[in-house]
């Protein structure tokens, strides 16, 4: 199969197209789940530094599973070396062409499965296939905000690892670590280049509570906005969200809070609100 | 053990009778269809695939006699099942000593004393859950409102009747508005809870559970759920 792909390869050349860049994929092993790949990259006795699990959809494919790639290359010639020296660790490696989606965790270099997912208990309860998978979401002004889902294992942890970390990716490659826990991000509100979204932090009876938390452009946090929800932008220096309270009977209620960011000098301390 | 002549649910023959059969069997374990009418419409349909949800990764919202569904549904054993229907409905709104009845007895006994040791420091505690079943978990679940499947909430005998090992306490003046910390309401039950070797939800960095009180450690989850039959 894999010269059959070489071949065609060779044919059809590497121009990329107008929406994305061309890529050739050493594969090493394959999986429809996440759970699968992750075990079956860390059985591999080939250690790359550089490997990623890839969802083939990131390539455009309509039937996504996930690759484990622990070679990358621009040109076929490149691949082909690439494929003899992870044959020699993997017979069953093949190369894929890859014409890589804009705003995909490939397109970041980024991978889609994170290894500590294979140590994930057989005996975990509550973890589900979603909650293995890292997730990309691009931005108006290029960047994207990364969720890498991870596994950490610690004691009387109600969440069993479960670990979800938000990091801003720039196309240059920049990446800066915005939240290393943050449990169910919500949708990211973005004004020039700042940032705002929540984490839910608290159970509250049958309700969640969250933090919305806001970044300037670099990455640097501006404010931690406690028990609220949903943030929305207001200007350059206000930030609006929804001030939640569950109160006896369990009912949850919202209530508009709007939150003054302080000058860029200022530092987060300023700003901190409690509850 | 009921008898099921063909498919109900999704794409199923839906046969009337099978279907007051099966409606009635999901409302018997807290999975309640709208009604006992015979008719497999959506509400029926989104039944099926909450009680699926339970044990399946990919519920399909069909029945069918045999399978692994229908013997979940219908009990393997052929043993007389105890009627759930009186444990059924938002166990939130039940009165207090039916939330203490669905908790195990040890968990209750500590429950207890934790309240009583509240009120001796002028609060005003009750329990806001005791048990919960997965079907109401599973709707918190797929809302978005709750981050796990199961929780020690849903420990139940093998037979489907209460057994919790959390229960969620609250200042009957406060709920979880902030007048609860500010008047030291959450501290004092992490340390009356405590005292009663209870587990307390306000102790987890990751995630923090302020009402929330359990029996055991939440390693021991696994366990819980698999004595629970589920």
């Amino acid at each position: 199969m894999s010269k059959a792909v070489i071949a065609a390869a060779l044919i059809l050349g590497t121009s990329l197209p107008a929406w994305g860049e061309r890529l050739w994929l050493v594969v090493g092993a394959s999986d429809p789940t996440a759970k699968g790949i992750a075990r079956k990259a860390k059985a591999s006795p080939l250690t790359s530094p550089s490997a990623l699990v890839v969802r083939t959809g990131d390539c455009g494919d309509k039937r996504s599973i996930f690759a484990w790639v622990p070679e990358i290359a621009a040109s076929p010639e490149t691949a082909r070396a690439a494929l003899s020296r992870v044959r020699a660790a993997a017979k069953d490696a093949y190369l894929k062409r890859c014409d890589t989606q804009p705003g995909t965790l490939l397109a970041l270099r980024m991978s889609a499965v994170d290894s500590s997912i294979s140590d994930v208990p057989e005996s975990a309860v509550n973890w589900a296939e979603k909650d293995r998978i890292s997730t990309a979401r691009p931005l108006p002004d290029g960047r994207s905000i990364v969720i890498v889902r991870s596994y950490s294992p610690a004691d009387d942890d109600p969440l069993e690892g479960k670990r979800e970390r938000v990091i801003l990716a720039s196309p240059a490659g920049k990446r800066t670590v915005l939240e290393e826990n943050c449990i169910s991000p919500g949708p990211v509100a973005a004004h020039q280049g700042r940032l705002a979204f929540h984490c839910a932090r608290e159970q509250a009876g049958d309700h969640l509570f969250h933090d919305v938390v806001v970044f300037d452009r670099s990455g640097e946090k501006r404010a931690e906005i406690r028990r609220c929800r949903d943030p929305k932008w207001r200007g350059r220096q206000l930030i609006e969200c929804s001030e939640e309270s569950v109160g006896p009977d369990g009912v949850l209620t919202l209530r508009t809070k709007r939150t003054p960011l302080p000058r860029e000098e200022k530092t987060l301390d300023n700003v901190k609100s409690g509850a | 053990m009921s008898v099921l002549q063909s498919s109900v649910g999704e794409k199923g023959k839906n046969l009337k009778s099978d279907v007051e059969t099966v409606q009635r069997l999901l409302k018997s374990k807290g999975f309640d269809p709208n009604g006992v009418d015979g008719v497999c419409g959506k509400d029926t349909i989104a039944a099926i695939l909450r009680f699926q949800a339970t044990f399946m990764s990919k519920p399909d919202g069909l029945i069918e006699p045999g399978r692994k569904s229908w013997l979940k549904l219908a009990g393997t054993g052929g043993a007389a099942r105890p009627d759930l229907s009186q444990w059924s409905g938002d166990s939130a709104r039940w009165p207090q000593e039916k939330k203490l009845q669905s908790m195990h007895p040890e968990l209750r006994r500590k429950v207890e004393e934790v309240l009583q040791a509240l009120k001796g420091r002028g609060f005003q505690p009750t329990v806001f859950y005791g048990w919960r079943s997965v079907a109401v978990q599973m709707q918190l679940y797929f809302k978005g409102n709750s981050k796990v499947k199961f929780s020690f909430h849903n420990a139940q005998h093998p037979d489907g009747t209460p057994n919790a090992h959390a229960a969620d306490i609250i200042d009957s003046r406060f709920g979880w508005a902030p007048e609860a910390e500010e008047a030291g309401f959450w501290k004092a039950l992490g340390e009356e809870a405590k005292k009663q070797g209870l587990v307390w939800g306000g102790d987890w960095v990751t995630f923090r559970d302020w009402a929330h009180v359990q029996l055991v450690p939440n390693g021991e989850l696994a366990r819980v759920k698999r004595e629970s039959g589920l």
